[in-house]
């Protein structure tokens, strides 16, 4: 059993700063658990205090069944991955992955078996007999994924692994990870503060901000349901639009309005007991800029949906193009095929697809609808 | 204290798996290179086991093991490799081993003769048999710590081999001896080379000579 239970957890720092208040966190067994937030969120810290390296100030740690917030380090049965790598450098990559085991005084037969079966995996046995000096990032790093896997950890913890490499080895380096996660069946806690590595590895994302849990749930529930602005604004790129728009009643629904538009609310979306104290309200409107379409058959579909966007800038991503622009005084980004031919200083018409806007409260920033 | 950090972090060129491999020479001094420090301490540790002479034989299996370790590109640790050789196989490198030095006292003494150093022929013949059996144990060390065979099919592939591949041998001889002379030249002033230099470096660059050999001939062979 490898779960880990963070229950109430705190981290205060002298001087009464408190980094991490009333953390509650559940992580299954086998899990690829992603702890995701911008710089100073407490991440780091919580990964930390997890792998014994940081006094756990308030609350319970248990890895199992096991309370640890007493327990070394060493006695955790965790492996920890560092953004920097950390090997010796005086080693060769045999060694650095071997050491752990030497302490433990481990039989070298068994060690030679498990260091070269985790260099298999890493495909890295053309590398053990070098020292760190002569290798690449990525390699560096495959290094330091198997000296963690030759312990047998019942936890992996990895602090950022992949921000010291280029985007093109980071890409390459999220499958070998990913991958690593399955055939390991271990489980997973990773620290990053890219969004897109926490989507694209993750089983589960647990976004933070200050210190505090904002959300914790798949990458896909995150990305469709976000509760708040802030876990909306952090997930996706390019950033989800944000527009202030009052809440007006039309007919029997609801429509928002900004400028001289007027973008009804799908019926079946709404609840009336919800929306019905924001009517004459300002609310932050949120749509993705994959949601705001040019092509002519949402435009027809549908016509009150429609706005139109002056054009400021368009960069060809090559399967797509990002058009940024104004609308109603107000900036929107929109991701399009690359087909659409509008450039800078056109203007275009856009549709909302309404069934994926969403509404927050502009005082509080929870989620009112999506 | 972070005067090192940045060469600690800083990336290396890589190293391709599919790179075509080193040969010859370069693959010589770039193992020298990266195994140098490996070098020294197993110089040291080959004095300390010889000393007694009657370990001469297992250290020198074990000096040759590392060194061909080396020369392999196979994951090395001196300090335990030598201790696992030094074991290993210790009367069979025993005898060999008082064998070679009782050899080299036979050829010392005749050297030291009188009759013998002032009759030209006769250094020549000495030199020649010192030479051949040189050569022979070049091969035969790195055989008999790497290779399955019976101490006798070794002798005779050594024999063969040092005869048949002399552009390799002799070369790897006469490093050696320019090694061991510079180390023991200005002895005991020269104690410090002595202790870190000739045995592990003579070795490698034997070890280095004779496997690309053994590996083709002997290890292949025995494969099919």
């Amino acid at each position: 059993m490898a779960s880990i239970s963070l229950k109430n957890i705190q981290k205060v720092y002298p001087g009464d700063v408190k980094v991490i208040e009333n953390l509650n966190l559940e992580i299954k067994d086998k899990e690829f658990i992603i702890l995701v937030g911008p710089s100073g969120c407490g991440k780091s810290t919580t990964l930390r205090m997890i792998a014994g390296l940081e006094e756990v100030t308030g609350g319970d740690l248990y890895i199992g069944e096991r309370r640890v917030n007493d327990v070394p380090p060493k006695d955790r049965d965790i492996a920890m991955v560092f953004q920097n790598y950390v090997l010796y450098p005086h080693m060769t990559v045999y060694k650095n992955m071997a050491f752990a085991l030497s302490l433990r005084k481990v039989d070298k037969k068994i060690i030679d078996q498990k260091v070269h079966e985790a260099a298999k995996i890493l495909d890295i046995e053309h590398l053990l007999n070098r020292k760190p000096k002569a290798l690449s990032g990525g390699q560096r790093q495959r290094v330091a994924l198997g000296r963690a896997m030759v312990r047998d950890p019942a936890v992996f913890l990895l602090d950022e692994p992949l921000s010291n490499l280029d985007a093109k080895l980071r890409t390459q380096m999220r499958t070998e990870i990913t991958k690593l996660h399955k055939r390991l069946q271990t489980t997973f806690v990773y620290v990053t503060h890219d969004q897109t590595e926490a989507m694209t590895m993750g089983d589960r994302i647990v976004v933070m901000k200050d210190g505090v849990i904002q959300q914790v749930d798949t990458p896909q529930n995150l990305y469709d349901a976000p509760c708040n602005m802030f876990v909306a604004g952090f997930i996706g790129s390019p950033q989800m639009n944000f527009v202030d728009a009052v809440v007006r009643k039309q007919g029997e629904g609801y429509a928002v309005t900004f400028g001289p538009y007027a973008i009804p609310l799908q019926a079946g979306k709404v609840e009336n007991t919800a929306l019905e104290e924001y009517v004459g309200k300002t609310v932050v409107l949120g749509i993705r800029p994959e949601d705001l379409h040019t092509e002519p058959a949402f435009l027809d579909a549908s016509p009150e949906t429609v706005v139109e966007m002056h054009v400021d800038i368009a960069e060809l991503m090559g399967a797509e193009v990002y058009l940024y622009g104004a609308c109603a005084d107000v900036s929107l980004t929109v991701r399009a095929p690359s087909r659409v031919q509008a450039r800078s200083g056109d203007t275009i018409r856009l549709a909302l697809d309404g069934n994926k806007l969403h509404l927050f409260d502009k005082e509080t920033e929870q989620v009112i609808l999506h | 204290m972070l005067w090192f950090r940045s060469g600690y972090l800083k990336e290396g060129p890589g190293i391709e798996k599919d790179a075509p491999p080193k040969t010859g020479l370069a693959l010589f001094f770039e193992i020298l290179v990266r195994e140098f420090w490996q070098m020294l301490k197993l110089n040291l540790l080959f004095v300390i086991c010889a000393l007694p002479l009657v370990t001469f034989g297992a250290a020198r299996a074990a000096l040759s093991r590392c060194t061909v370790n080396m020369v392999r590109d196979v994951p090395n640790d001196v300090w335990y490799d030598f201790r696992q050789e030094l074991k290993k196989d210790f009367p069979r490198n025993t005898v060999l081993g008082l064998l070679e030095l009782f050899a080299i006292g036979v050829f010392l003494l005749l050297l030291s003769l009188p009759g013998v150093r002032g009759n030209t022929a006769v250094c020549v013949v000495l030199f020649a048999l010192a030479a051949v059996g040189a050569l022979v144990l070049g091969y035969l060390w790195p055989m008999l710590v790497a290779v399955d065979v019976p101490l006798r099919a070794a002798v005779k592939n050594a024999a063969v081999l040092a005869l048949a591949f002399p552009q390799h041998s002799l070369p790897a001889l006469a490093v050696t001896l320019l090694l061991y002379g510079l180390s023991f030249w200005l002895f005991p002033l020269s104690l410090p080379l002595v202790l870190f230099v000739p045995f592990g470096m003579g070795s490698f660059v034997t070890s280095f000579a004779a496997w690309s050999d053994i590996q083709r001939l002997v290890i292949r062979q025995n494969n099919r």
